[in-house]
């Protein structure tokens, strides 16, 4: 019996969720009720039991069938991980996007039990297997993409800034893992990993983007004509770093940072990813932005003077961060695109459950078929980007063309979705309890980080130039 | 009686809101990362009542919305309207409200509210929407004089104002009364809908709460208490208006609200246009400034493109007087410029790149204030029904 096989079998022999609901309740205007004769719940009841493994009527949520859908490891982390983010994002997500903005060294103490629940959960572990890290090893067996893509969709359908909070270290972490040095994530990484699996959270911050560079350190050309701002000088025994990066996600609350300098005189062909200590001295957080939306995290404008780093603290030797940097971009897109699903998810169930409740003219909107074409056109949408994510990231290999073109149109389709929400809700749709314009400020963001989405688009077209190239000659 | 305005006065009016915007509202609104206190808004509020802009007579040409019969009254209060918008939309939205709520006054001739506002001491605030969108065809039915009684029922809900019908209201904070519509009638006559005048202490239960845009004002969700319902409230009825005159008065407040939330929305987008073209002229990427990026012109473009069209049918619909037969040109307007508006205003944004999302650069916050103008009065799709119920009943 293949797998395929398997699914459909257990899918026939499951019982529906809402049997006893479906059967007293009055249809929707326009429809049939599940118990007439008419309906496909009856109709389908039916059919030869020969064509009942391919064919049926399935009154389970959409979540849930999605879930059960996922190899079992995955199905059980998804749930998880939704179990969590219900349990600690959720109840706290409104309340920390209106919090005061605080000055750099202070925090809500909301956020510093979140990260201590977040570190005993393993999710600052969750790059490597056990022992090392925290997953097990059955489910590693499927790509990391995939695995973070479950996590990061969850986590944003509650709240995107607190999803930032608890997915930016892996950005981090990833250039000790991705340089291959074995010794540097010796001596950095499984310290830290242990100190997050203990449930203190020692936390990662990834370092590329400077006052004057944003596309240019995402890509090539830029990158070929731009004037580092952050530079690396030689010193005995290491290296000065001078400069500023802006915009680091957890760059006030990280331990430690993955900064990329260029070497004294060098362009950005030179760029060394380099491991900061955040008590270095010279090192300082100048100040965290005041953001549209995910205003649980902070984005941090960090300064760089003349911090000595010893040579220990080169990650992946020198003048390979460049190609450190591109092959992290690859595999941090497909999060982002997994962020907006998280989001497109959350501002359809708040629309969902808004039109199911709110009255007018003394029936729930959701009677109305403008209602209901609406909320169809997001369900749809959500779910197709969720599919295109979900079938990008079944593979180990993440290339540049692939994790570009997922992130731009999941991000602009989810952002169409949340629009899409706010209006379903009409006046009320502006309103921050209806979460649907939270929904909206935090996926906006989706469409500027990891590189804007115009240079996404251009990020698949390097991809593919020389099989353009190839029909030119 | 209004005096009607020469092209010369347009001219002159315009250069005069120019000066009061640069010279004592702009300087209030520098830092679009921090909110301007309420103090300032209600000097704001005072200064444009002293400069005449916001008028309770309707002698003077200057005031917002003084009239809806002359086009060239009608064009200055949407430039009026846009280039304090240009500054900050909700400034220009509290004194367009504030306008308006002169406008039902004086059209329902109620004096004694008006004197009592003017003393000072009260606060205007208008709500012409009911609990939720622009209830279905119901509405356009009843301004076509076309209702059958499944409208009543539906109308009579949607300006309800129940506990279950909470509507929701942008006003300064210090507003002290709400002029409102409500239903009255019955399944067998045609229905009217008569203006209330609700004291905000003794009749409103109201719930202040966080909004997507337009911060500077109160964002409001309010019903009436639950013993007390519109046919024992101190009602303020336009008994004097017959149900024909109803329906054209409450179009005509609807026009306006219309034309006043899309000029509003288009003298922002104005300003992002201004921000984002001006950033992408100093922005150096990819070895030039950005706006050599044909990336960036495209954004760029999508910006000026949704301010030339949606301002171009604006001016068309300038031409003419507001009365019940600009209500299909003006709501058509009103549907299909605001999408073009926040997109543009979105790729405004986006030209920032990282920046854009940031408070201080000024962009996000005209990416929620054009998203909310977008959601009050109706969205595109509420908007959508309500003509074609308007082409239905022709």
């Amino acid at each position: 019996m293949n797998a395929q096989t398997k699914i459909f079998e257990r899918l026939a022999n499951d019982k529906p969720l809402f049997a006893s609901h479906q059967s007293v309740q009055k249809p929707l205007d326009g429809y049939v009720s599940t118990s007439s004769l008419y309906s496909t719940r009856r109709a389908f009841e039916q059919i030869s039991s020969l064509s009942k493994p391919i064919i049926q009527y399935n009154p389970m949520e959409v979540w849930e069938q999605d879930t059960r859908r996922l190899p079992r490891q995955l199905a059980k982390y998804r749930r998880e991980v939704r179990d969590f983010s219900v349990q600690h994002l959720q109840p706290f997500a409104q309340e920390i996007d209106l919090a005061e903005h605080l000055p750099v060294g202070l925090s809500h103490p909301g956020i510093d039990k979140l990260l201590k629940l977040a570190a005993k959960k393993g999710f600052f572990s969750d790059m490597l297997p056990k022992p090392l890290g925290s997953v097990p090893l059955l489910r590693y067996r499927y790509p990391l993409a995939w695995q973070q893509a479950i996590k990061v969709e969850e986590l944003a359908r509650s709240c995107g800034g607190l999803m930032l909070l608890l997915s930016a270290h892996n950005l981090g972490i990833a250039p000790l893992l991705m340089s291959g040095d074995l010794g540097a994530a010796r001596r950095f990484l499984l310290p830290a990993l242990k100190e997050n699996n203990s449930g203190e959270p020692h936390l990662f911050a990834y370092g590329i983007t400077e006052p004057a560079a944003g596309s240019d350190v995402e890509e090539g050309h830029g990158a070929s004509l731009y004037k580092p701002g952050t530079v690396a000088k030689r010193v005995s025994g290491g290296w000065k770093i001078t400069g500023r990066k802006c915009f680091i996600s957890g760059g006030d609350i990280a331990k430690s940072m993955t900064i990329f300098a260029a070497l004294e005189g060098e362009g950005i062909e030179s760029w060394t990813c380099f491991l900061v200590r955040k008590n270095m001295p010279g090192f300082s957080v100048v100040r965290n932005e005041l953001k549209m939306g995910m205003r649980a995290s902070s984005a941090a404008e960090l300064e760089f003077d003349h911090v000595f780093v010893p040579d220990s603290h080169v990650i992946g030797g020198l003048r390979n961060g460049w190609a450190i940097n591109r092959s992290i971009l690859n595999l941090s897109r497909l999060p982002v695109a997994a962020m907006a699903v998280g989001f497109a998810q959350g501002a359809t169930d708040a629309a969902m459950d808004f039109v199911c409740r709110y009255k007018l003219g003394g029936k729930g909107l959701i009677h109305y078929q403008e209602t209901q074409l609406e909320l169809a056109q997001m369900v749809a949408d959500t779910s197709a980007i969720r599919s295109l994510v979900w079938q990008s990231s079944q593979s180990w290999v993440s290339t540049q063309g692939k994790s570009a073109l997922n992130k731009f149109y999941c991000t602009d389709l989810a952002v169409k979705v949340c629009e899409r929400a706010m209006d379903m809700m009409s006046n009320h749709g502006g309103l921050h309890c209806n979460s649907a314009e939270k929904a909206f400020r935090d996926a906006r963001l989706t469409q500027i980080f990891e590189g804007t989405n115009q240079i996404n688009r251009l990020a698949l077209i390097e991809d593919i130039q020389e099989q353009l190239m190839s029909k030119m000659s | 009686m209004f005096q009607s305005l020469s092209q010369t006065d347009i001219v002159s009016l315009n250069d005069h809101v120019e000066r009061f915007s640069e010279g004592a509202i702009a300087p209030k609104f520098s830092q679009p990362e921090t909110l301007i206190s309420s103090d300032n808004i209600e000097q704001l509020i005072n200064s444009a009542f002293e400069q005449g802009l916001i008028s309770a007579e309707c002698s003077e040409g200057m005031g917002l919305w003084v009239t809806t019969e002359d086009p060239l009254q009608i064009q200055f209060s949407c430039q009026a309207l846009r280039k304090i918008a240009s500054i900050n939309p909700g400034i220009a939205y509290q004194f367009h409200q504030l306008a308006l709520s002169f406008y039902l006054l004086r059209e329902l001739k109620k004096t004694g509210a008006m004197d009592i506002v003017l003393g000072g001491e009260e606060q205007p605030a208008v709500s012409l929407q009911g609990h939720f969108g622009l209830a279905r065809y119901s509405l356009a039915r009843f301004l076509k004089g076309a209702t059958n009684s499944e409208d009543y029922d539906l109308l009579s809900d949607y300006f309800g104002h129940g506990a279950s019908q909470q509507s929701t209201l942008f006003a300064h904070r210090s507003w002290t009364h709400l002029l409102t519509p409500v239903v009255v009638g019955d399944h067998s006559s045609d229905a009217t809908i008569q203006f209330e005048w609700l004291d905000r202490a003794n009749l409103i239960h109201c719930t202040e709460g966080h909004g997507h845009g337009l911060n500077e004002l109160g964002h409001y969700l309010w019903h009436r208490p639950s013993n007390q319902t519109s046919s024992n409230s101190e009602a303020m009825q336009c008994s004097t208006l017959s149900p024909a005159q109803s329906r054209s008065l409450y179009s005509r407040a609807l026009q306006i609200q219309w034309m006043g939330l899309s000029n509003i929305a288009l003298g922002t987008l104005e300003h992002a246009y201004t921000l984002a073209n001006d950033y992408s002229a100093l922005r150096v990427q990819g070895g030039c400034t950005i706006n050599q990026h044909a990336a960036v012109r495209n954004l760029l473009m999508d910006a000026k493109s949704a301010y030339s069209t949606t301002h171009s049918l604006i001016e068309l619909a300038c031409q003419f007087p507001i009365n019940e037969s600009s209500l299909a040109d003006i709501s058509n307007i009103r549907m299909k410029a605001h999408p073009m508006i926040c997109q543009g205003a979105n790729q405004a944004l986006q030209v920032f790149g990282g920046m854009g999302y940031m408070q201080d650069a000024g962009l996000e916050k005209v990416v929620r204030d054009c998203t909310q103008l977008r959601l009050m009065n109706g969205t595109p799709m509420e908007l959508s029904l309500f003509i074609s119920e308007l082409e239905q009943c022709r």
